[in-house]
């Protein structure tokens, strides 16, 4: 493990996809705790680990604009449109 | 008694009605403009309308992206236009100052642009994965490729943003 909270640089190649799993939040148990603990203790990781949790924290922000009304409207009317084109016969 | 295709009608508007926000977000980031969004939206909502006697009921936002991605994929092979994104070189991507601290004040309203001008696999990828945050599994059904190769280009899709976001700081710094 690195000890050298002051390195700078890339993260570690090694950690990436584990550092990743543990922003996104699918990193469970030892290894999110092994990713954690990596990121105390290593500078680069760790910036590398804020900035991913704090970009996909934006990303799933982003979902929770809503519609425009007038774009909702005529989607929903391409919604029953298409449905119109489904033949009546099984 | 209803005659048998009024309910699958009916099956099908419910399904489609409760993706339309999804499904335009999706088609939003596939074309990088809001009107040709729609436009793909309504045609891969006939598409799936066509399909909908073969869908067998599983994954329906899965099945419905599917659709509405290869619809994209076929115009684009057919117009020979690619999506507009600026070439991105992933070893500048781990280059170290682009994981100091970003202005997000700044970069807030952006990230969106940001995404869009990403390659159309990284872009999908982070846009099923991160956004509408579908699993790994639904967003490989969604694009046809296996868990890995997703879990590969959101990775990746990650490290290309946060490189365009450092650019983009950097652009407005300067």
């Amino acid at each position: 493990m690195f000890h050298n909270k002051n390195r700078t640089g890339p993260p570690c190649k090694h950690m990436e996809k584990l550092l990743n799993k543990t922003a996104e939040g699918s990193a469970r148990g030892i290894a999110r705790w092994y990713a954690l603990a990596h990121a105390a203790r290593c500078g680069p990781c760790r910036r590398f680990l804020n900035a991913l949790i704090e970009m996909i924290a934006r990303l799933r922000a982003s979902k929770n604009e809503g519609l425009p009304d007038e774009t909702a409207q005529r989607l929903k009317s391409s919604a029953a449109a298409a449905a119109a084109n489904i033949p009546f016969d099984d | 008694m209803p005659p048998a295709g009024a309910n699958r009608k009916l099956e099908f508007e419910q399904t489609a009605l409760g993706e339309l926000p999804v499904l335009y977000r999706v088609a939003r980031r596939l074309t990088g403009d809001a009107h040709q969004a729609e436009d793909l939206v309504a045609q891969a909502l006939l598409d799936a309308a066509k399909g909908w006697h073969s869908f067998d009921g599983a994954h329906p936002r899965s099945w419905l992206i599917r659709i509405l991605r290869n619809r994209y994929l076929r115009h684009a092979q057919r117009e020979a236009s690619k999506p507009r994104h600026v070439q991105l070189n992933e070893a500048a991507a781990m280059q170290k100052d682009i994981w100091e601290d970003l202005d997000w004040q700044m970069i807030g309203p952006k990230i969106l642009d940001a995404l869009d001008e990403l390659p159309e696999e990284y872009r999908t990828a982070v846009s099923l994965c991160d956004v509408e945050q579908m699993s790994y599994e639904d967003a490989s059904l969604a694009m046809q490729v296996p868990i890995g190769t997703v879990r590969s280009r959101v990775f990746r899709g990650r490290r290309l943003l946060r490189e365009k976001l450092a650019w983009v700081v950097n652009e407005d710094v300067s």
